[in-house]
């Protein structure tokens, strides 16, 4: 491959390496630096958390690891490493589709992250048919086997509802399963409790975990709950202000946190 | 077929569901559009079986009949001409409803690609297109059509032309500001994110999502676009005699203004009814839908 590449991957089964990343929101008279000499690793089967309040810039590094920030953000120095290659060394015709190949990434408000008038079945086949050249029949197969294993019960019917039919948490789980339709290595997901009541909230995180066990996908989970993080996550990074200010295992980080902004976050949650 | 038609239902079940119950809140709350909902559709059938219900041919002249009163045979008098007023005002209403649907699709496959093109990609393309779109805007757009018209020939085929190529721009800001906005959600960036191609996002996500208002818009409009089309007839730049049309049948009619006046009294009443039924129709979805 013509691209930078890494042989980190294979050997110590890093999905995600963020190198340096800098990224800056371009605003008429002034630079706002949103992301500022990033470093983070992401691991196959690890659940890793980037953790900050809100504006702290964890969501501009989800989107620029999907390659979908704002046309205003413009990235200023840095690697992203996914699945060994630097995509932002890549081409643009390449980039969208190689992303999307390794990476799949689900919102906040999981109502708002499907389209209101296509049905479920409709936009699971729509992503499976637009990476794969197979007949309908087979997609609505790989469709329903897909909602199965988001444990979402008659999977049959579900492909006929639209999303204003079913609740928040099942909602979450479709997306959940359109992105994870090509089994990615790595799932970014950018707040995917923050909208939902407490029970399902714990149903979603339990299929994330299922997830990594399962396919052992890499998940980058971003939130600002850390009572979440301490459930399910592997690695822990805090940021603040753009910069990651502490970082390291979840018992370390919660057990003895070294930098006061941490220690504000722990002291915050108890 | 049936399979289509209840998947049709479904889908339009959801589109008026996922607006918060629009149909349930126009007839509960809104009177008013129910009547200009079934005015609109009485119209529409009248334009539709033009042929079947006119009693007389519309263009057939009676030399001996001029100016007649109104009879079993020509339910409401004759004209100058001794043509039948009840058939010429029904055709004229097919004739309306013609045009008007000519002028508003010409309208919207000018306006929608403009402006999803300019909300979608934003940036200098959004710039340039709106600066195009404030100098439509700036010109008084009645006479531009009239110098329009004027230039080519009058005729219908010039009218539709002129009246569409001037009437676009404020369609085309509305639905640059609605494919902004729809752009912003987040289905569109996980679509993105899926590597859905442009097109995919355009036409499958966002004009999906904004083709009822823009529905609602295009009702609301065909008022406005009959009463101009009956005045761009009226003096004589729009559809040619003998053509049965209201603004047709106005001007005809305009010497014999003080000796039989109801010769502009009945196309005068067909447009003011037509118009006030589509705008109470397009005004009620509208304030359903803003809701």
């Amino acid at each position: 491959m013509q691209y930078k590449t890494d042989r980190r991957v294979q050997s110590e089964n890093v999905i995600l390496d963020i190198r340096n990343l800098s990224l800056d929101y371009i605003m008429p008279g002034q630079n706002i630096h949103a992301v500022v000499d990033l470093n983070l690793v992401a691991r196959m089967g690890k659940i890793t958390a980037l953790i900050g309040e809100s504006g702290s810039g964890k969501s501009t590094v989800a989107l620029a690891i999907m390659g979908i920030q704002n046309r205003n953000a413009v990235i200023s120095s840095g690697e992203i490493y996914l699945a060994g290659t630097d995509i932002l060394s890549m081409p643009k015709k390449d980039l969208r589709s190689y992303i999307s190949n390794h990476a799949g990434i689900i919102f906040q408000d999981p109502v708002d992250s499907l389209n209101p008038l296509l049905t479920v079945g409709e936009q699971l086949m729509e992503t499976i048919l637009m990476h794969e050249k197979i007949t309908k029949k087979q997609a609505c197969a790989i469709a329903f086997n897909q909602l199965l294993a988001v444990s979402l019960p008659q999977p049959e019917e579900l492909m006929k509802k639209y999303p204003f039919m079913l609740s928040g948490g099942m909602c979450q789980r479709v997306t959940i399963a359109i992105a994870s339709v090509f089994h990615p290595l790595l799932l970014i997901a950018d707040e995917p409790t923050t909208a939902l009541d407490v029970t399902v909230q714990a149903q979603i995180l339990h299929q994330l975990d299922l997830m990594r066990k399962r396919d052992g996908t890499a998940i980058l989970l971003i939130t600002h709950d850390l009572g979440v993080v301490a459930e399910i996550a592997d690695y822990v990074y805090i940021m603040k202000d753009g910069h990651i200010v502490e970082s390291g295992t979840v018992d370390d980080i919660f057990c003895d946190p070294q930098h006061i902004h941490t220690r504000q976050l722990l002291a915050g949650m108890l | 077929m049936m399979q289509v038609k209840t998947q049709t239902i479904k889908r339009l079940n959801a589109w008026f569901r996922s607006y918060n119950g629009i149909i349930n809140r126009i007839l509960t709350q809104q009177k008013a559009v129910v009547f200009g909902f079934v005015l609109v559709a009485l119209i529409i059938a009248i334009a539709i079986a033009a042929s079947v219900i006119a009693p007389n041919d519309p263009l057939k002249v009676n030399m001996s009949m001029r100016l007649e009163g109104p009879g079993s045979l020509y339910w409401l008098g004759t004209d100058n001409l001794g043509r039948c007023i009840a058939s010429r005002l029904i055709w004229g209403a097919r004739m309306s409803l013609i045009y008007s649907l000519c002028i508003l699709g010409l309208m919207m496959v000018i306006s929608i690609p403009i402006g999803l093109l300019s909300g979608y990609a934003g940036g200098r393309i959004d710039t340039f297109i709106m600066r195009v779109i404030d100098i439509f805007l700036s010109l008084p757009t009645f006479l531009m059509a009239l110098a329009i018209v004027g230039m080519l020939e009058p005729g219908v085929k010039n009218m539709i032309i002129a009246m569409a190529s001037v009437w676009w721009a404020p369609y085309a800001r509305i639905i640059r500001g609605m494919a902004m906005q729809t752009k912003q959600q987040d289905f569109i960036l996980a679509a993105k994110a899926a590597a859905c191609t442009h097109t995919q996002i355009i036409f499958r996500h966002i004009l999906r999502n904004i083709a009822p208002p823009i529905i609602v818009m295009a009702t609301l409009e065909i008022g406005s676009i009959i009463l101009a089309i009956a005045s761009f007839s009226f003096i004589g730049l729009g559809a040619q005699p003998p053509t049965p049309e209201w603004g047709i049948m106005l001007s005809d009619s305009k010497e014999f203004m003080q000796t039989q006046p109801q010769l502009m009294i009945y196309p005068g009443i067909a447009i003011i009814i037509t118009v006030m039924a589509f705008n109470l129709l397009g005004e009620g979805l509208k304030n359903a839908i803003q809701d």
